[in-house]
């Protein structure tokens, strides 16, 4: 791996079939664990401009070291699946989703993408790790409403935002670019 | 030399469709890097200047029909690669995509320059867009006397597009261009709005009953400046009024003029800046539609419009991976039909326009 | 203007409009028009009159974590307005005392409106169809329900001028059905709003289809809705109500014109167009001469003075700074007075004034659209979720013999999926992640899923009642000491045979369309608060559900006589001559067709009658 600061240069030039690929840097830790439980790629999520706003909110409502062992129970999934799909899937599944602790904490790393959203964690994850007090349910930002994800996954847009103008709507629908 | 006849004339009326073209991506990529809700006065200005200019698009396609030409667009020839100078200028300057910037203010005063007192009619190699539009003028009168005004306007009135239907959201209303008078009209009305009415600041756009707004060049002047024009202000005096707010570290810092070649290695980026080619090249189509005797696809350049400001909004987030710290943004290129998306949608124009009306 | 606690301000005004909503924005143009001095009051703020300010709400509706219709808009402790999440399921003698609204039941009362300046035309959808002739006559027709004190051909010029004033977008031949016709030389200000892709899939499956009602076949016909919305524009010159009009020119955002001279799409109508594109009364208030008429927001009409000949002498007011904060009472004189409040305010006011009451009819045959509705997953995608929240509807069911036994209903083929039925996307989304249902299987699920929801609405017609009504207790104030509106609310069996009819029609359009039975849905899984199991004519139960659909009607009705109605044709009250009580409060009985329109064209009616007095 290169030394480079852009996140998405790096993992979109690593070979799936490298042996034993270096989990990288913190950031590109979230950032791919973003895409994997988004199903959009490295380039979507940026385009969002949202990337470090959600980077930043995980710690900064349940503190540094739940985020962190978020970020290092993934690291491992990914060094152990690198390469194979359905394997990653497999162990994002297995081992963080249907973590007690972690799992609540990731499926609202993926409502936030999606949404624009904080969900409120669930009671029985206060009771065990703290009822913190920025765990609200709660829209982030106008910038964030409009970035959710969900708009594009439906081949729309938020609704009062990005307007596609006059007409739009009578004409068929399309669906995302195919890619390549 | 002066335009000799209608082929000339013609000829110089597709060039003066690929000089308007040629303004707006510039434009656009610094009124897109701007995030929402940020410099809300200067993108406020970029974007009425953006509306005005595809007006300018439209007004010379009518005259360019008028006199029984045929809109060129949907063509390689026509989308030039960035930089470029402005074409069939005097090549003083290259035109650029920049972010909102210093840089790109001074690009935009550059093209918008208005000529100097007395400077001579230019049909080729221009110091400035309102001699190329003397030129223009000149021969429009002189070519009326020669041909009688009915043989030189004798393209068919159903290519015109004309009135509130298609154009709305500020930028005037389109002239209908069939005799000699109409023609002058919407040449004035192009240069006017770009360099302001006999040397003043204005644009001389009271007809359509809209207030008298700044020309083109001033508009980007406050911006330059950082302050306002009174109404009494002149070319001379600047602008003296109130402060204009202008806070150039509030934009994406776009790398300039995007290729979308330059990330063949980034294939998620590269996708997403050959999707926003593509849709370009087909808002290219639309227009080429609509220009050829198909008003009413106009109705579909719209939503394509709001499209591409999305797709160059979110490009314009995307580290460009050059370790600068700069962001990839949309190039414009162009797309041959054949390497466009699948199924593009059937232009309106080929529909009728109450196609959507219950059986 | 500032007075003295308590005191008369002094002034003399020609007219006090009460309420800054559409009906009173109107009343205030049209008599400042003619040079009369008007005092406008609202109990709301006026935030939003500016468009940065207005903007304000478009930013408060993206972080409203529920996007209920007045979400946008700030909530008021002075001046409370209800919201749809405050309504209950009521128990047997156990008011729903949550919100502003107290609520009796049996049935919850869902609509809302909303109190600050424009009023309820800041959320509305803008759908302005007009009455049908019979709506006027359902008594004489069918022998239900009341007549009005005037006819589709009286009002014909008043909705010529609304429908301008306003802006409809519309198409003649789309409106012109059970007798409703347009006068020569008229036409609608602009083209009707193209009709949404799932419209077009709908009609074209639809083609030809009819439906039985009690005994007789009806054609179940898709067509464009009229509505307050801007779309391209009519040019070719017209007449209105007697007036030679040049063509039309779309306005766009109060204070930022060149935005919403069209509708983009934002398919956010209900709560809040953010280029206002749709009609909201701050484009009329925005039209008012400054010169004649005083805007004084923040100030809550409480009470009408009565003078001994009968003729209002004067209206108290409050008014606040800081919401729920203190109060300063005052007094303002006028020759007329017009109660613009909407129709619950309209009752409380006249209630809390023991005035115009002499028929016992004030806050009775309150009255609504109950919204009725199904939904079901189409096998092709509907691309749903984009445009307006409703483009077309199928209007063919509004009328017919099938009236004298239940009621008729306006059909709505709603463009925003399962909108009101779960509120995508939010559940869909966690509800999946919930059964780790992620990444490109989530997108590629939301993605094929969410563009085929329809659903499909009734407005289903109601019948005057006197024990569905608003009241007052002294048991029930809000934080400025004012009535809640305490209602009272009971759906008859007239409208409830009408849901079970509007099954079968729904049945009817899902079959057209190929939708197989087990993707086609009736009744809320999580149940309604306004929920109920019916015994249909056909001896079957069927649990029937509804919604408000924010339409408040009858509260002060006109009539023929002093002693069957509240107003006269021109919304002056029998019992006070200087007193107009204007809005949809006035209409006796509800068509099936959304209430502003006709509400416009009555007060429009009514402000000629008002500038004779003033004469």
């Amino acid at each position: 791996m290169s030394s480079t600061p852009q996140p998405h240069a790096e993992s979109t030039r690593a070979s799936p079939l490298t042996a034993a690929p270096n989990p990288g840097s913190p950031s590109e830790q979230f950032l791919r664990l973003s895409v994997i439980l988004t199903g959009f790629d490295e380039a979507e999520l940026h385009g969002t401009g949202m990337v470090p706003t959600y980077y930043a909110l995980i710690p900064s409502i349940v503190g540094d070291e739940l985020f962190g062992r978020l970020l290092s129970r993934w690291s491992n999934i990914y060094v152990r699946g690198a390469g194979d799909e359905s394997m990653l899937e497999h162990l994002l599944t297995s081992e963080l989703l249907e973590d007690e602790t972690l799992g609540p904490l990731a499926r609202n790393l993926g409502a936030l993408w999606y949404l624009g959203m904080w969900n409120q964690l669930p009671g029985a994850w206060r009771n065990a790790n703290g009822a913190w007090a920025g765990d609200t349910t709660y829209i982030l930002s106008p910038r964030s409403y409009t970035a959710g994800l969900v708009w594009k996954a439906i081949h729309s847009h938020p609704p009062g935002a990005q307007q596609p103008g006059f007409g739009s709507w009578a004409m068929p629908p399309t669906s995302e670019p195919e890619h390549p | 030399m002066p335009i000799p006849d209608r082929d000339s004339l013609i000829q110089h009326l597709q060039w003066a469709l690929e000089l308007e073209h040629a303004t707006i991506p510039p434009y656009l990529c610094a009124l897109y890097s701007i995030p929402d809700g940020s410099n809300i006065g200067p993108a406020s200005v970029i974007r009425s200047v953006v509306m005005e200019e595809m007006l300018h698009m439209t007004l010379v396609a009518n005259l360019l029909n008028a006199v029984g030409g045929e809109p060129l667009i949907d063509d390689p020839k026509f989308v030039p690669s960035y930089p470029t100078y402005l074409p069939h200028s005097n090549r003083a300057f290259l035109v650029q995509l920049l972010p909102f910037s210093p840089e790109a203010v001074d690009i935009f005063l550059r093209i918008e320059r208005p000529a100097k007192p007395k400077s001579k009619p230019e049909p080729d190699g221009f110091q400035t867009i309102g001699q190329f539009y003397e030129a223009i003028a000149e021969a429009l009168v002189r070519l009326t006397r020669e041909y009688g005004e009915k043989s030189l306007f004798r393209g068919p009135r159903d290519r015109q597009i004309a009135g509130t239907r298609y154009y709305y959201g500020g930028g005037g209303e389109p002239i209908e261009v069939f005799n000699l008078e109409s023609a002058v009209h919407a040449v004035h009305e192009i240069a006017e709005q770009g360099e302001g009415l006999d040397h003043s600041i204005w644009d001389g756009d009271d007809q359509f009953g809209q207030v008298d707004e700044l020309a083109h060049y001033f508009r980007f002047n406050e911006i330059h400046t950082g302050r306002r024009y009174l109404p009494t202000d002149t070319p001379a005096s600047g602008p003296t009024g109130a402060e204009f707010p202008v806070d150039w570290s509030a934009r994406y810092p776009m790398r300039p003029n995007p290729k979308a070649s330059e990330y063949r290695d980034r294939p998620e980026l590269h996708r997403l800046m050959v999707a926003f080619n593509r849709e370009y090249s087909d808002l290219l189509r639309t227009l080429h539609v609509a220009f050829n005797g198909n008003p009413e696809a106009l109705l579909d350049a719209v939503p394509r419009m709001y499209a591409l400001k999305y797709m160059a909004q979110a490009l314009m987030a995307i580290p460009s991976g050059h370790g600068d710290g700069s962001t990839a943004g949309p190039g414009f290129e162009y797309v041959p039909p054949t390497a466009r998306a699948a199924a593009p949608t059937a232009p309106r124009g080929a529909r009728s326009p109450q196609s959507d009306r219950a059986t | 203007m500032t007075t003295p606690n308590g005191q008369d301000d002094g002034e003399r005004y020609d007219a006090i409009v009460i309420g800054a909503g559409p009906i009173g924005a109107h009343v205030a143009r049209e008599l400042g028009a003619q040079g009369k001095r008007v005092l406008l009051l609202e109990a709301g703020r006026a935030s939003g009159v500016t468009y940065d300010s207005y903007r304000s709400y478009v930013d408060t509706f993206y972080t409203a974590v529920v996007k209920e219709p007045n979400a946008p808009y700030p909530q008021n402790a002075s001046a409370p307005s209800p919201l749809s999440t405050d309504i209950l399921r009521i128990r047997k003698g156990t008011p729903d005392l949550v919100g502003y609204q107290v609520e009796m039941g049996p049935q919850g009362f869902g609509s809302t409106y909303l109190r600050s300046l424009g009023g309820t035309s800041l959320h509305w959808l803008g759908t302005a169809p007009r009455f049908l002739p019979n709506d006027f006559r359902l008594a004489t027709t069918y022998g239900v329900g009341v007549d009005w004190p005037l006819t589709y051909d009286d009002l014909q010029e008043h909705y010529c001028e609304a429908e301008w004033s306003i802006g409809v977008a519309a198409n003649k031949e789309d409106q012109e059905r059970f007798g409703a016709w347009f006068p020569e030389g008229y036409d609608y200000p602009m083209e009707r709003v193209p009709m949404s892709y799932s419209d077009q899939v709908i009609a074209k499956a639809t083609n030809g289809l009819t439906v039985e009602l009690a005994g007789r076949s009806y054609p179940v016909k898709v067509t464009s809705l009229a509505q307050a919305r801007n779309s391209i524009p009519r040019t070719k010159p017209v007449r209105v109500g007697g007036v030679e009009r040049n063509g039309y020119v779309p306005r766009g955002a109060v204070g930022q014109p060149e935005l919403g001279q069209r509708c983009e799409g934002n398919a956010s109508c209900i709560p809040i167009c953010p280029v206002q594109a749709k009609y909201s009364a701050l484009k009329t208030l925005a039209e008012v001469d400054r010169s004649a008429v005083t805007l004084l927001t923040q100030a809550i009409a409480t009470r009408l003075h009565i003078a001994p000949n009968g003729r209002i002498e004067s209206v108290d007011y409050l008014t606040y700074d800081a919401e729920g904060g203190p109060l300063t009472k005052q007094t303002a004189r006028a020759t007329i007075y017009v109660l613009a409040g909407h129709a619950v305010e309209n009752a409380k006011l006249l209630l809390a004034s023991n005035a115009a009451n002499s028929s016992d009819q004030v806050g009775r045959n309150l009255m609504d659209h109950p919204f009725f509705y199904t939904w079901a997953l189409a096998p092709q995608s509907l691309g749903m979720f984009r445009g307006p929240g409703q483009t077309s509807g199928v209007e063919s069911l509004r009328d017919g013999d099938f009236r004298r036994d239940f009621a008729a209903f306006r059909v709505d083929l709603g463009n925003w999926g399962w909108d009101i039925v779960n509120f995508p996307p939010d559940g869909d989304v966690t509800g999946r992640l919930a059964k780790n249902i992620f990444g490109r299987k989530l997108r590629a699920q939301l993605g094929d899923v969410l563009p085929r929801q329809l659903r499909i609405g009734f407005d289903v017609e109601q019948l005057p009642e006197a024990a569905n009504r608003v009241t007052i207790s002294r048991e029930y104030k809000d934080a400025a000491g004012c009535f809640r509106p305490v209602i009272h609310y009971r759906i008859s069996d007239y409208t409830w045979q009408s849901m079970v009819e509007a099954i079968r029609v729904s049945k009817a359009i899902y079959t057209a369309m190929g939708i197989p039975e087990k993707d086609t849905f009736f009744v809320p899984p999580q149940g309604l608060p306004d929920e109920r199991m019916f015994r249909a004519s056909d001896g079957k139960d069927y649990l029937l559900h509804f919604i408000g659909a924010g339409h408040h009607i009858g509260t002060h009705r006109m009539g023929t006589s002093r002693t069957n109605s509240v107003v006269d044709r021109h919304q002056r009250a029998w019992d006070h001559a200087n007193l107009y009580v204007v809005g949809c409060g006035s209409m006796p009985t509800t068509g099936t067709a959304n209430p502003t329109l006709t509400a416009l064209a009555l007060t429009l009616m009514s402000t000629k009658d008002m500038l004779r007095q003033l004469r």
